[in-house]
């Protein structure tokens, strides 16, 4: 079997179990000040219908980074306050990963100029990856694995996303879910914090064109300007350069994919889905991670969402809940998280609780 | 199953009365049929049937008849 074709396959060609021991330490979230609410884009769009809008995604806000500001600005004060806020020695530090769609250059790595403005030594590796939704979960099995493999003691994760750069002012299907931040998570070998369990993580590149920037990198540099979107019925227009997302589709993908996903990541780690003591999804929007939430019979206590008031921030909505709700979380319980989308690409993996530090 | 039933699930969907629309509505007639109410019926068929629709299959539906005949045969095709 193909790893991905299908996730209800055997455990063993499925995920991974962490070789020794790496932990979740510090996990700070840092979101750009001006909001945009709902009325605001209500007011700009008399066509868009917010309140039914809202009822169904659940989101009321999303913060917008201003134009001069980048994800590795906003990474950058993430990781700022995680410092400032502990004893944690940036020397310390023997790689910093960086997960963002949006990096402030094509050349150099953000994560190259985060290691000198962040003042790590230069004895840490610097590298940038691009992943959404499932980035967050991909960067946790990175460093545990470069902590595992002893090639690092200490990892800096960052996620930071400014997908509001991307999107086009009158499309509706991605301007009211997106919202932008950063965050910041301290990985290391010694904890005390969040062990990192066994995860698994797949991708499934035919489903690139369902959430695509088109424009801008080398398939095609620039835009030949204005296009229609048709993303099924009474969509708006958007750019070559803009987000273009099929809403359908990927809830298609979600329903497909996630379900199994969860089944065999509980199925790595040896317990029955209802030992799971927390679930924590990619924040998507409300109707879709209620979708799954009831699909996969997880009651709602176990399955929180919290993105009312910042959207679907891309790669940091795992952090952001575990940032938000780590006063919930008892010592000793399992929790999984789940994390899907662009791509496509999923990945999925358990952390046993213990409290970390909050920044 | 009927199309009773399905016109049914397609009107909770648009969260609309049943009676606004028939067999023979144009979809693209109704102004309120956004992307997000064929979101909510994907779910609706998931939940209930079992079933899912594709983008493709929506986006070649013209009439409520088309889209009623081919979860029809969807539904057919899982029992």
């Amino acid at each position: 079997m193909r790893n991905g074709e299908d996730c209800g396959g055997t455990v063993k060609e499925m995920g991974f179990r962490p070789r020794s021991e790496a932990f979740i330490r510090a996990i700070s979230v840092h979101l750009p000040e001006t909001v945009v609410t709902n009325l605001q884009l209500q007011e700009e769009n008399a066509d868009w219908d917010m309140a039914k809008i809202e009822a169904k995604v659940g989101i009321k806000a999303r913060h917008v980074a201003p134009p001069e500001v980048t994800a590795g600005d906003l990474a950058y004060f993430a990781a700022r306050s995680l410092f400032e806020s502990s004893d944690v020695d940036r020397n310390s530090i023997d790689f910093l990963l960086f997960c963002t769609q949006s990096p402030d250059y094509f050349l150099p790595a953000t994560a190259c100029i985060l290691q000198d403005r962040l003042r790590l030594g230069t004895h840490c590796a610097a590298l940038d990856f691009n992943q959404g939704c499932s980035g967050y979960v991909y960067g946790l099995r990175l460093a545990e694995s470069l902590v595992a493999a002893g090639n690092a003691k200490r990892v800096l994760f960052l996620t930071g996303e400014t997908y509001s750069k991307y999107i086009h002012s009158r499309d509706r299907s991605v301007r009211v879910l997106f919202g932008d931040g950063a965050t910041a998570t301290l990985i290391d070998d010694t904890g005390p914090g969040a062990r990192i369990l066994a995860g698994c993580l797949g991708s499934d590149g035919s489903g690139a064109e369902n959430l695509i920037v088109r424009s801008g990198g080398m398939r095609s540099r620039r835009s030949s300007g204005e296009v229609p979107i048709e993303t099924g019925q009474h969509e708006s227009v958007g750019q070559l350069e803009t987000l273009f997302m099929d809403g359908q589709e990927l809830f298609q993908f979600t329903l497909r994919r996630i379900p199994p996903l969860v089944e065999a990541t509980a199925k790595l780690n040896n317990v029955a889905l209802e030992e799971v003591d927390w679930f924590v999804f990619h924040q998507a929007n409300v109707f879709m991670n209620e979708h799954i939430r009831r699909k996969l019979k997880i009651p709602q206590e176990k399955a929180p969402i919290v993105l009312e008031d910042v959207g679907n921030t891309v790669s940091n909505t795992i952090p952001i809940a575990i940032h938000r709700l780590g006063d919930q979380f008892r010592p000793g319980q399992k929790l999984m998280l789940v994390g899907f989308g662009v791509g496509y690409s999923w990945g999925a993996c358990m952390l046993e609780w213990q409290p970390i530090h909050r920044a | 199953m009927n199309s009773d039933e399905l016109l049914g699930l397609i009107a909770e969907g648009l969260e609309a009365d049943i009676s606004t629309i028939s067999m023979e509505t144009q979809i693209s007639d109704v102004p309120d049929w956004t992307s997000l109410v064929w979101l909510s019926i994907m779910s609706l068929l998931d939940e209930r049937y079992g079933i899912q629709l594709s983008a493709k299959e929506i986006r070649s539906f013209k009439t409520v008849r088309d889209a009623v005949e081919c979860v029809t045969a969807k539904i057919a095709a899982v029992r």
